[in-house]
Formats: structure tokens, C-alpha cells, sequence
């Protein structure tokens, strides 16, 4: 029996050679326990070493490797090949985001925006290492804990709309981090993270497309972040307006 | 060329390099310190780590009990006054990650949960279900984003490190970007790039852990020390080499052979599943020897079994290895038993440095899986590595700043030079390099299959010597490579080829250290030299570059109170 | 891009040092399209979830301008009746109703995604949520029904 083969449709786009992208076609063999990952290393490794794209741990957690396929933003690693076969597959770089290179893209606004919600533990009086640990029971563990799960991916951004209408939207993951933190019982942090999240370019920006939360490959749901720091930051807002010295914390 | 001046420059955005980074910005806001890695930190392989932090915070444990677990499980080749401090400094780093948020797993009164792990003899290891190296390396990253005077610089390759007059002062680096090679300056150097396990072809570890930092500590003339020893994990799952935490066997899994029989009450009675992973290790090669493996399309393999846990316990304790085994099995374990097999995991070896990681090259130093310090010995107890990259990277990056504080400056143009001359050599070697056809990945594979083939779990001097011999074969291979990627723009073969020199470079000390250890001793098993031979190996090996491959030499184990007695469990 | 001469560059805070070259760097940047609604299931979803708060805001008008009939007396008030009655308007308020039940759905839907009930540890199911959500429902409007008939 001849060994089974699959397409794959691949963007490209090299600086040198233009200023657009254009379409390479590679067959490689097919294997039902391929994920498309795969399919591209055995490209770059014994076709076309240009072929250029990131990955690392091809166990789902490191969030390198996320890609436009069949239009859809997946982790490539995760994603099987016997999904699509024997129809070819179309991989294209992580959509709103400017490409470097083929299938990588730029991070710099992301990472910006990540840190534009202090991703860290604020508190007024910090404790010496000595007194120990802060408590925090399981119960308020899984306040943020899911919130915590996010792993960089940025598959929440390729499928938001409004992030590819307007790049200014903080976005999907950054709220959902800053959520992590508001919700976080050893935080005192949430006014200070209100002026990022409460204006035009935060929360407000959000229509609940909801897509996020769909393509999310670790159930974070950053769409119920952002409602939810809706409702919590309007009732505070209203709480303090009738009762000056609630609602702020 | 541009010159980027720093006072610190980190190497490796993983645990180690990250908690240094803040432990050096905390000594001065003075300090100007570089964070340069060939990836974004959170993508670093700490991300990968999934069972816990090993550290004596648990009311029935003792850091004496902790140091003890881990001398014994390290074969009685660790420094004895590096591991007392590892253990003295473990429990105070574990709560300023708590206090920097990391969401460890808690006990219902709100402190700090621990659970068992293989080779401890009580739960000591604190964990956040089994996402521990994902959440710790996020925290880190995410509190790291908090100092201004950490510049980092991502998606650079270290290419070299520019030594003058004796003092390691920078670094060279490529922008991926753009492959032009930047010229980094430093008083301190901290290599921080974690392992090599992708030198094997069967391994848990991530694309990017190729021995960097070894490798470019080695040609600068630091000795890498007890390279030969290679942890092989007990559980990965066949083909791909994801592991399967210890965590499912710390919170009460089995491993069965093709008897459906719990084979470790032949091997190691009183510690069953919660053994050692070197002696776990040699039971399954074992079983699959004896023919009580069973057969699959990756090898042969045994069983781990968590269903008797139920959903319940497995949703809350071992949730990723539901979802791991799920999506890359397209099993169930709640259901189902997870086929497993032993797999490369960690590098016990690494940059000798002391302890506070300072390397025998002024300037330079190292720590995490990089370095040696060494308190893993001859084989590293699961929960001790994360709890290492803390310890050491807290240490290094305080004592990196102290010395940053007081060096002179660098001298700039000499250091300039050697950056341009790297920049003559990437051009000339690879991206305007004429002739040449061999492809990248095919002597990649080949170096792997040596490796694996050569110094797997049972070793023999024939297996050695071949394996040295192979990657010598390869080495010359290696000088007629061609790239099809000739572009300037994020060139990922340039990286790949690179990566490779690398890890020709560390699987050469690996071999070589091997061939000559004639003795069993930890994850090092010679079949032709079965027992542990303390009159000529209770020694260190350190492998030093020379022009004809690693010259090996030895060096004493710090004994302190635990003199070295027969490793029983 | 190399940078031409010796260049020192001493990092300011959070500037990327490549940052100039970043600006340099010949990115391919796509035009967001202005059909993006119409390129998948989902986004299509999500355009008539909010076409359909146009259906709800029709209905709005016509019930301000039933009291805006009453106000005028009676002649108005017929003229109003007069008009609920004919075939277009009919078709026009079926076509209402059915866009309003489906945002009414849409509406459950996502609430239930937002509102989180913990009972100790346990999260209440979402389908549980939304069940919840339907029984108010379902209780009000009998409640008004129920009213209703007390004061006809």
C-alpha cells in the first residue's frame, strides 16, 4: 500500500522577497496520531528548512505555537491532522497580529498589554517571608483559579473582532489576568487595575462576540472575565456614588 | 554594531533566570539587568514541570530529613554543604513565591498543601495540581514585569560569550529579528538556559533544551561537571514523550507490567511507585526485558494506573494528566490505564559552578538545571529541581549583583571586537557559507539515536565508545552543513544549526564522561561495571573542552554529616 | 538593518531595545475586512444576536406610540387599534416576536456564562443556570398573565 499523504496549504511571507504573502503547497506522509505540528517540522526538517514558525512543547502548555487553521486559531501541537483528512489543510499565521515572518508573528503589543494590568500581587503592607505564608483556603483558590490557566496563546486575540478592528482593545487574556488578580484573596490591587480596565480601550470596548472563551484551549473564558468585571466595576461604581466609603477597596 | 550596556545580563528566561533577575533587582535599583532568552520567558520548559517543589514545610518533616532523602537519592554524589543549604533556603522560597501569588494547591485551613513524591520519606512537595512549573514560572514572569530595571530581550540567541582578560564581560547575541548579532555587555554574566534533553530522541523535554549555556560555558573553558548522569523519567508516554508527573504515582497510581501484577515488589518492596525514578527506571527496562511489557506501534511499555483514584481526586490533583492523556492518548485514565515508558528528563550535570553559583571564570556564572552545584549527585529526586531553580537563582542573582556593584567597567571596544568577529563567523559559517549538504535535522536524528542508543538507562563501554564515536562522526558531519534559510529575517534554521553545535558539543561530554565512569553509580548503570565503586568514584567528573574533545578530570563530593553508606531503601 | 558604526545603546525603562528596529522592520500587517462579521458561524451568531436588539427597539417604538395614541383621546387610540390589525402589521409583530425569543435565548445563554453560583466548591452547571433563568421567566410572565386576568 502506498503511503498516505496530506496537503498542507501554507502561508508564507518572507521581507526579502516582497512586501506580500503568498501560498506554498507541501505534501507530507500522514499518520493518524499526527497533529499538524508535526506535519510542519517533518516540512522544515526534509523539505524546506526556510519554512519558519514557533513551537517548543508540543504538550499544549507553552502557548508557542498557536496558528490560523482551516481559519480556525488553534494550538497547532494539539491539533490533529485526522480532522481535516484527507482534505487539505490551510495554515496561515495568528489572524490581527503583524507578521514577522511565515507563520510567526509580533508579540510586542501583547506583551505590552499584559503588563499594563499589573499581573502581580499589590498589597498595602507586604509580609516578610519569616511570618509565612498567606492564608487562602480552596474555596478561594478557585475564585481565579481558572483565570490563572491562561498559557499566552493569544488564540483569544486572533478571534476577537473588535482586536482586529481596534488594537488598542486591551483584549481578552489581559483582562482575564487582571481578573485573575482582582479575584486573587491576597490582592489589593483592583483600584489600581480599574484605570486600566474601566475605560473606552478595557472592558467597555468588549461587544461579548464571545469567541474567545470558544477557541480558548484552556477553558480560561475570558468573555466571562470581562462581563463580569462589567457588572463588578458598575455596582461599585454605584455602590460608592450612594455610599462614598463602600465600593472602593 | 550596536553595543547594549547592561550590568547583569541573565541568560534563559525559565525559573532560574527569572528569580535571579528579581533577586538582582531587589540588591539595587542601580542595577540595570538583562533578561536575554531565545524564546518569551513564559515559554520557557519550567512551563513543563507538573508535580511540585520539594521543600520541608510539612509539620512531620525536618530539613535534616530532606537533606538526608536527597544525599541518599543522589547515590551519595552530592555536595553535602551545597545540599544543606538547598534545604535550609527551599521553605522560605516556596512562600515568597506564595506571596507573589503563586496559586499553590491549599489545605482546607488555607496553608500550604504538600504531597508524596518518589524518594522522599514524607509529603514535602507543595505543589499546584499538577500545573506546578506552569504557575510557578507565570508567577514569576508576571511579578518580573514589575521591575523596571529588568530590560528583557526576547527572542535573542546567544551565540557566545565575549571573554577579556580573563573576565567573562557580555555576551554576543543575535537578534532574531533581524540575525544581526548585538553585542551585550556585562559585569555579570548568569547563565540560566536549563537542560539538553533534546540530545536524546526520546524525551520529555521541549524543543528549545538544546544545553546552550553548558555549551557556551564549555568553550569558553569551564569544566561541565558529572555530565554522565541523565534522569531518565519512569512514566512518558510512548511516541511523544510527554511525561507523566510523579504526582500520579505521589498521590497513590500503580505501575503494572502485562501480569496486571505491581512488578516493583521485585525491585524496591518498601518503597513501591514511590521510589527513586533511577531505580524505577532500571524495573521497567527491566520488565520490558523479561518480556512483560507490552507491545505498541512506540516501543514497549507498562502501565500506569490512576482509576482506583477516581474522577474526583484525579479533576483536583491531576487534572493535566487527564487532559495530557486525553489529548495526546485519546484515553480516559479515569477509565483506562496510560501506557508509559522510561524517558529523558533532566540533566543531573551541568556549568560547575559553587554555591552561590560562580563559575571558574571570573564574571560568569550559572544556575537551575544549567548548572552543577551540585545537589542532585548521581540522580536528582522529583520536586528537588523547581525547589533548585529558586534556591540557586535567588542566590545568583543576589550574589551577581553584589559583584556587579563593585567591578570595574567593562572595556567596551575590545569586547565590541570579539562581538564583530562573531558576526564575521555567523555570516562566513552558515548564512553566506557555500558547498556544503547535509541538512540540519538529519545529523539531529542521528545525534539523538546515538544517544539514546549509547548511554540509555543500561550502559556498557561498548555502547559508550560507540557513542562517542559516533558523535565524533558527526561533528565532522556537522562542518559541511548547509542551510536552505539564507534570509536575515527570523531565521529559525540559523537558530537550529546552532542548537545542533550545542548539542554535539554536550552529548560529547556526556559520552565521554560515561566511558570513563567505570562504575554504577545513581542514572549511571553500567551492565559491565554493576556496582558502585566509592574508592575511585565517590569523585566528581569535569569535562573541559579541548581541541581533541573533553578532557575528563575529577574532583572531591563535599561530605559534611552524612558519610557514604550502602543506598538502601 | 544593522546598525551602522559603533552605537551605545543604555536601555531607558521598558523601552525593547530593538524597539527601533521594530519600527523599522518590514511587517505584514493585514486591513481588518469590513465583511469580518460574515467570515465564520460564530461571528454570524454573534450579528444577529445584535440585529435582533433591533427588532427589540422596533417593538419599544411601537409601544410609545401606543401611548402616545392613548394621550391623544380615543380617535387616536382607535387609529392605533385600526392599524395593529392589518396584515402587515401583523406579519411585522410575528416577525418581532421571533426575533425577540431569540435574543431572549442569546441572552440566557451568555447570562448563564457570566453568572457564577458556587454552592462550598461546586459550580453550578450552566445548563442548570439557564433552566433557572427560564423558570423566572416563565414564572413572570404567567405572574403577568395572572394579572392580567384579575383586572380584565
Amino acid at each position: 500500500m502506498a503511503e498516505e499523504t496530506m496537503t498542507l496549504r501554507v502561508t508564507r511571507y518572507r521581507p526579502e522577497r516582497g512586501p506580500d504573502s503568498y501560498l506554498d503547497e507541501f505534501d507530507v506522509p500522514y499518520r493518524e496520531d499526527m497533529v499538524v505540528l508535526d506535519a510542519l517540522n517533518h516540512i522544515k526538517d526534509d523539505i524546506d528548512g526556510s519554512l519558519t514558525y514557533r513551537w517548543s512543547c508540543r504538550m499544549g502548555v507553552c502557548g508557542s505555537c498557536g496558528m490560523m487553521v482551516n481559519g480556525m486559531p488553534r494550538l497547532t501541537c494539539s491539533t490533529y491532522l485526522r480532522e481535516f483528512h484527507p482534505e487539505p489543510v490551510v495554515i496561515e499565521p495568528l489572524e490581527s497580529f503583524p507578521v514577522i515572518r511565515d507563520l510567526v508573528v509580533d508579540m510586542t503589543d501583547f506583551l505590552e498589554k499584559l503588563r499594563e494590568v499589573k499581573p502581580w500581587v499589590i498589597r498595602e503592607r507586604e509580609d516578610a517571608v519569616e511570618e509565612g505564608e498567606y492564608l487562602q483556603t480552596p474555596e478561594e483558590v478557585d475564585r481565579y483559579k481558572q483565570f490563572s490557566m491562561c498559557i499566552n496563546c493569544m488564540l483569544c486575540y486572533s478571534a476577537c473582532p473588535v482586536y482586529a478592528q481596534d488594537p488598542e482593545f486591551l483584549g481578552p487574556a489581559a483582562i482575564a489576568l487582571a481578573s485573575r488578580y482582582n479575584l486573587d484573596s491576597r490582592d489589593q490591587g483592583r483600584s489600581e487595575r480599574d484605570e486600566v480596565l474601566g475605560v473606552d480601550t478595557g472592558i467597555w470596548d468588549c461587544t461579548f462576540v464571545g469567541e474567545c472563551s470558544v477557541v480558548c484551549p484552556k477553558d480560561v473564558d475570558p468573555a466571562a472575565a470581562i462581563q463580569r468585571t462589567k457588572v463588578s466595576t458598575t455596582t461599585r461604581g454605584m455602590l460608592a456614588a450612594v455610599w462614598p466609603h463602600r465600593g472602593r477597596r | 554594531m550596536e553595543t547594549i550596556e547592561h550590568d547583569i545580563v541573565i541568560v534563559g528566561g525559565g525559573a532560574a533566570g527569572l528569580r535571579a533577575a528579581i533577586a538582582a533587582a531587589e540588591v539595587s535599583p542601580q542595577l540595570s539587568i538583562a533578561l536575554v532568552s531565545k524564546v518569551y520567558p513564559m515559554r520557557s520548559h519550567t512551563v513543563s514541570a507538573e508535580g511540585g517543589a520539594g521543600a520541608a514545610v510539612g509539620g512531620d518533616d525536618s530539613l535534616d530529613l530532606h537533606a538526608f532523602d536527597t544525599i541518599r537519592g543522589s547515590d551519595y554524589l552530592a555536595d553535602q554543604d551545597a545540599v544543606e543549604v538547598f534545604v535550609a533556603e527551599s521553605p522560605g522560597e516556596i512562600v515568597q513565591l506564595e506571596h507573589w501569588g503563586c496559586p499553590w494547591s491549599r489545605e482546607p485551613d488555607g496553608t500550604i498543601a504538600v504531597r508524596a513524591f518518589g524518594g522522599m520519606s514524607v509529603n514535602r512537595t507543595v505543589f499546584a495540581a499538577d500545573k506546578t512549573g506552569f504557575h510557578l514560572l507565570h508567577t514569576l514572569f508576571q511579578t518580573s514585569l514589575k521591575y523596571e530595571r529588568i530590560v528583557r530581550h526576547d527572542e535573542f540567541f546567544v551565540t557566545s560569550l565575549l571573554v577579556e582578560d580573563g573576565r567573562c564581560a557580555g555576551v554576543a547575541a543575535i537578534d532574531l529579528l533581524d540575525s544581526e548579532v548585538r553585542c551585550i555587555t556585562a559585569k555579570a554574566v548568569i547563565l540560566c538556559t536549563g537542560g539538553c534533553g533534546r540530545i536524546f530522541s526520546f524525551t520529555t523535554n521541549a524543543a528549545i533544551n538544546t544545553g546552550d549555556g553548558m555549551a557556551l560555558a564549555y568553550r569558553a573553558g569551564v569544566p561541565l561537571e558529572d555530565m554522565e548522569f541523565v534522569q531518565y523519567h519512569p512514566t512518558g508516554l510512548p511516541g511523544t514523550g510527554i511525561l507523566m508527573t510523579e504526582a500520579s504515582r505521589g498521590e497513590g497510581g500503580y505501575l503494572v507490567n502485562n501480569e496486571g501484577r505491581r512488578f516493583l515488589e521485585d525491585y524496591i518492596p518498601s518503597k513501591m511507585e514511590l521510589g527513586p525514578r533511577d531505580i524505577l527506571s532500571r524495573a521497567i527496562i527491566q520488565e520490558i526485558e523479561k518480556g512483560h511489557a507490552f507491545q505498541g506501534p512506540y516501543g514497549e511499555y507498562v502501565h500506569l494506573d490512576v482509576r482506583h483514584l477516581g474522577e474526583r481526586t484525579i479533576d483536583t490533583k491531576l487534572p493535566f494528566v487527564r487532559e495530557l492523556v486525553r489529548d495526546f492518548v485519546g484515553i480516559d485514565p479515569v477509565h483506562e490505564p496510560i501506557p508509559v515508558r522510561p524517558v529523558v528528563h533532566y540533566m543531573m550535570g551541568g556549568v560547575d559552578t559553587d554555591l552561590v553559583g560562580r563559575t571558574r571564570l571570573p564574571g560568569l556564572y550559572a544556575a537551575g538545571e544549567a548548572a552543577c552545584v551540585s545537589i542532585n549527585g548521581a540522580n536528582r529526586l522529583g520536586s528537588n529541581s523547581l525547589s533548585e531553580c529558586l534556591v540557586f537563582g535567588a542566590r545568583v542573582g543576589r550574589k551577581a549583583a553584589e559583584d556587579a556593584l563593585d567591578a570595574q567597567p567593562v572595556p567596551g571596544n575590545p569586547v565590541a571586537r570579539l562581538a564583530e568577529s562573531e558576526q564575521e563567523r555567523l555570516v562566513g559559517s552558515y548564512l553566506e557559507k557555500d558547498g556544503g549538504r547535509e541538512r540540519i535535522a538529519a545529523i539531529r536524528r542521528d545525534l539523538q539515536a546515538a544517544l539514546e542508543k549509547g548511554a540509555g538507562v543500561f550502559r556498557t563501554e561498548e555502547s559508550l565508545r560507540d557513542a562517542v564515536m559516533a558523535v565524533r562522526a558527526l561533528r565532522e558531519r556537522y562542518r559541511a552543513i548547509s542551510l536552505d534559510d539564507r534570509g536575515r529575517a527570523f531565521n529559525t534554521e540559523l537558530v537550529a544549526a546552532l542548537e545542533l553545535d550545542n548539542m554535539l558539543d554536550v552529548a560529547e561530554t556526556i559520552v565521554t564522561s560515561g566511558l570513563v565512569r567505570r562504575e554504577s553509580r545513581g542514572s549511571h548503570t553500567r551492565r559491565d561495571h554493576a556496582v558502585r565503586e566509592d574508592d575511585r568514584f565517590l569523585k566528581h567528573s569535569l569535562a573541559f573542552a579541548t581541541t581533541d574533545g573533553p578532557r575528563i578530570e575529577y574532583s572531591d563530593v563535599t561530605i559534611t554529616r552524612w558519610p557514604p553508606a550502602e543506598r538502601k531503601y | 538593518m544593522a546598525t551602522p558604526g559603533p552605537a551605545v545603546t543604555r536601555p531607558s525603562e521598558h523601552t525593547p531595545i530593538s524597539a527601533a528596529g521594530r519600527r523599522r522592520y518590514p511587517f505584514l500587517v493585514k486591513r481588518p475586512s469590513r465583511t469580518w462579521w460574515l467570515r465564520t458561524r460564530a461571528y454570524r451568531r454573534f450579528a444577529a444576536r445584535e440585529a435582533t436588539s433591533l427588532f427589540a427597539a422596533a417593538f419599544s417604538l411601537i409601544l410609545l406610540t401606543f401611548l402616545f395614541a392613548l394621550s391623544r383621546g380615543p380617535q387616536a387610540y382607535d387609529g392605533f387599534l385600526r392599524w395593529l390589525q392589518r396584515p402587515g402589521t401583523v406579519i411585522l409583530l410575528a416577525v418581532i416576536l421571533v426575533a425577540i425569543l431569540y435574543h431572549v435565548a442569546t441572552w440566557f445563554r451568555l447570562t448563564s456564562q457570566i453568572l457564577v453560583i458556587r454552592i462550598g466548591r461546586l459550580v453550578v452547571p450552566r445548563k442548570i443556570v439557564v433552566g433557572g433563568l427560564v423558570a423566572v421567566w416563565l414564572l413572570l410572565s404567567g405572574l403577568v398573565l395572572y394579572l392580567y386576568a384579575l383586572f380584565l
